[in-house]
């Protein structure tokens, strides 16, 4: 049986640790907010130059508030506190306390990453959302909506499964800083964080939307800006799911191995 | 019949570990040299329920491997583990929960929010109900003199109160076992001893069992068994007491001498120690008998002198010293 107590105590923790430093997290959504207007002024500046006044079908307003959008996205979707938590846990040595709680570890790294997540949901996606809103004047349907939801729900558990494997091989290579480093940019950049994948080369376009990455930024972000249909929204959310459990059970089996050869500091 | 808390039989245990090259060409220097650590060679014993046991080795001798295969945390590579009649490492959620972990290096507490908000946490993680938190947490922020400083952010509390604070988190579930490893280090000590008390009550009240690690010899005075592990075997396992006279042929002499003193007292048995005027002796039983020691001690320039039994420290010393002899 579920037993609601627990997760709520861990997530509860969580919020408590995500929000002591406040200044600290006021600037981190600053430096959010200023990458999604790099990026967005980089298409101002492809739009003035090619004097296009529209790429791969996208026009420049669309252009802006995908940037806008898919920034506010990412930090729900690719983020890496799993696998950092998870890294600084063996490092330090503070695994031996984790482990030895009545909770199964994953879940406790889950649930911990989800409260900081959820910080960054509360405080950066549903004002980005409401602000495109009104500024860009996007048509939001019950429908995009739901499936928007449905979409970052799933890729939220991708993510987590990815950067939980990822992290768990800190048990093996002890500091991983340089591969969760690799996996957040390439996550990014497959995921249509830099590109939307709209825009890459017909071929390349069609390998990525079958991948897990597609729905951590682009497809949320285009089902909700109308850049694709409902329909297609329907279709790359059921890889998604299919994509979800094939990565949560792996990454259940992988645990399963690797904690046995956990040795922590001191033996 | 009696009841056993913990059966461990034939437990051995190694570990894959890596060396730095220092030699050989700058590629070959890049891979680190393999090595095995048997950290434990069929270790077996068996701890009553309610008993106190201390756990002594050397650094590296195998005591934080087998308190982390006792709890669940690592697998051994051979033999049985039962703790409260679970495997270990295969019920490990359900024997957690009848855990207490103590680690002096590593805190249960969360580092940058409050104590209390890391106890209300082990309260919805052990699933304790409201009124036994209150009244358990009551009682313990009491019985550790912890007043309000559990209300401020852990990492600005002194070594003390961070101590006895992860103390309470890790007992506040009522577990049937603790594992103490290093709780006292680098704490003053009043909170030494307000620790010990508290583990003493707790035994007292509930019945717990304890099995602690230590280097502090103060904190083994809680034990009253004693198992000695040395590269990974028990090298001893029996009563405090026992080990205590386990060199009850010896007495420690201190004498304090007239500056310029020259009396021998080398003579009559081993120098241990020397700071200022006082020396400290070891002598056999025998010589506190032996005439021309006992003049010796009453010789004008020994200003003062005291008898003394050797102590743990010294007992352990020599047992090091007497199994490095043996290898």
């Amino acid at each position: 049986m579920i037993d609601l107590h627990k997760y709520s105590a861990i997530m509860v923790a969580g919020f408590k640790q995500e929000l002591v430093y406040r200044l600290d997290y006021f600037f981190s959504l600053v430096f959010r907010i200023l990458t999604a207007l790099v990026a967005i002024f980089v298409w101002i500046t492809v739009f003035r130059t090619t004097g296009a006044s529209s790429i791969g079908g996208l026009t420049p307003d669309v252009l802006y508030a995908y940037f806008f959008i898919a920034n506010a996205i990412s930090i729900f979707t690719i983020n890496d506190t799993v696998a950092s938590n998870m890294q600084d846990d063996i490092q330090s040595g503070n695994i031996t306390t984790s482990v030895v709680r009545p909770v199964k570890y994953p879940t406790l790294i889950f649930f911990n990453a989800l409260a900081n997540n959820f910080v960054g949901l509360l405080t950066v996606l549903i004002p980005f959302m409401i602000i495109i809103i009104l500024v860009a004047h996007v048509s939001i349907t019950p429908v995009t909506l739901s499936l928007f939801i449905l979409e970052i729900i799933t890729a939220y558990l991708i993510t987590s499964a990815l950067y939980f494997i990822i992290g768990s091989l800190a048990v093996y290579l002890v500091n991983i800083w340089g591969i969760i480093s690799v996996a957040d940019s390439l996550y990014l950049l497959l995921g249509g964080g830099v590109i939307p994948l709209i825009l890459f080369p017909g071929w390349a376009s069609q390998i990525l939307l079958l991948l897990p990455s597609q729905l951590s930024v682009y497809t949320p972000a285009a089902t909700l800006l109308g850049i694709i249909s409902p329909s297609a929204a329907i279709g790359y959310l059921f890889a998604g799911v299919v994509w979800a459990v094939v990565l949560v059970v792996l990454a259940a089996l992988w645990w399963k191995k690797v904690s046995q050869n956990i040795t922590s500091v001191g033996g | 019949m009696e009841n056993y808390a913990i059966e461990v039989k034939d437990v051995s245990k190694g570990f894959k570990t890596f060396e730095l090259r220092r030699s050989g060409s700058f590629f070959h220097r890049l891979w680190r040299k393999r090595s095995w650590k048997q950290a434990l060679s069929n270790v077996s014993f068996r701890v009553k329920e309610g008993e106190i046991v201390a756990l002594l080795g050397r650094n590296g001798s195998g005591k934080s491997t087998l308190v982390k295969i006792l709890s669940g945390i690592l697998h051994p590579d051979s033999g049985s583990v039962r703790v409260l009649g679970f495997e270990p490492w295969k019920d490990r959620i359900k024997l957690a929960a009848r855990l207490g972990v103590v680690l002096g290096a590593h805190s249960q507490l969360f580092w940058n929010i409050s104590a209390r908000d890391s106890f209300e946490f082990m309260k919805g993680v052990y699933s304790i109900n409201e009124r036994e938190y209150s009244q358990r947490l009551k009682y313990y922020l009491k019985v550790l003199s912890l007043g309000e400083v559990f209300n401020r952010q852990v990492r600005s509390l002194s070594l003390g109160e961070q101590m006895k604070c992860n103390f309470v988190a890790s007992i506040l579930h009522k577990p049937k076992i603790v594992f103490l490893d290093e709780p006292t280090i680098g704490v003053d000590l009043p909170s030494k001893i307000a620790l010990r008390n508290a583990v003493l009550d707790l035994r007292a009240r509930e019945g717990t069992t304890f099995i602690l690690t230590t280097h502090i010899v103060e904190d083994i005075t809680m034990a009253e068994r004693v198992i000695l592990l040395n590269n990974g075997s028990i090298v001893f396992d029996g009563s405090r007491k026992q080990l205590e006279s386990m060199f009850g042929d010896k007495k420690h002499v201190e004498l304090r001498l007239e500056e310029g003193s020259a009396v021998d007292f080398r003579r009559y048995g081993k120098l241990i120690e020397k700071s200022g005027d006082v020396v400290k002796i070891e002598v056999n039983k025998s010589t506190l008998k032996n005439q021309r020691f006992l003049r010796m001690l009453n010789d004008k320039s020994v200003l003062d002198y005291r008898v003394a039994e050797p102590g743990l420290n010294f007992v352990l010393t020599k047992f090091y010293a007497k199994m490095d002899r043996k290898r």
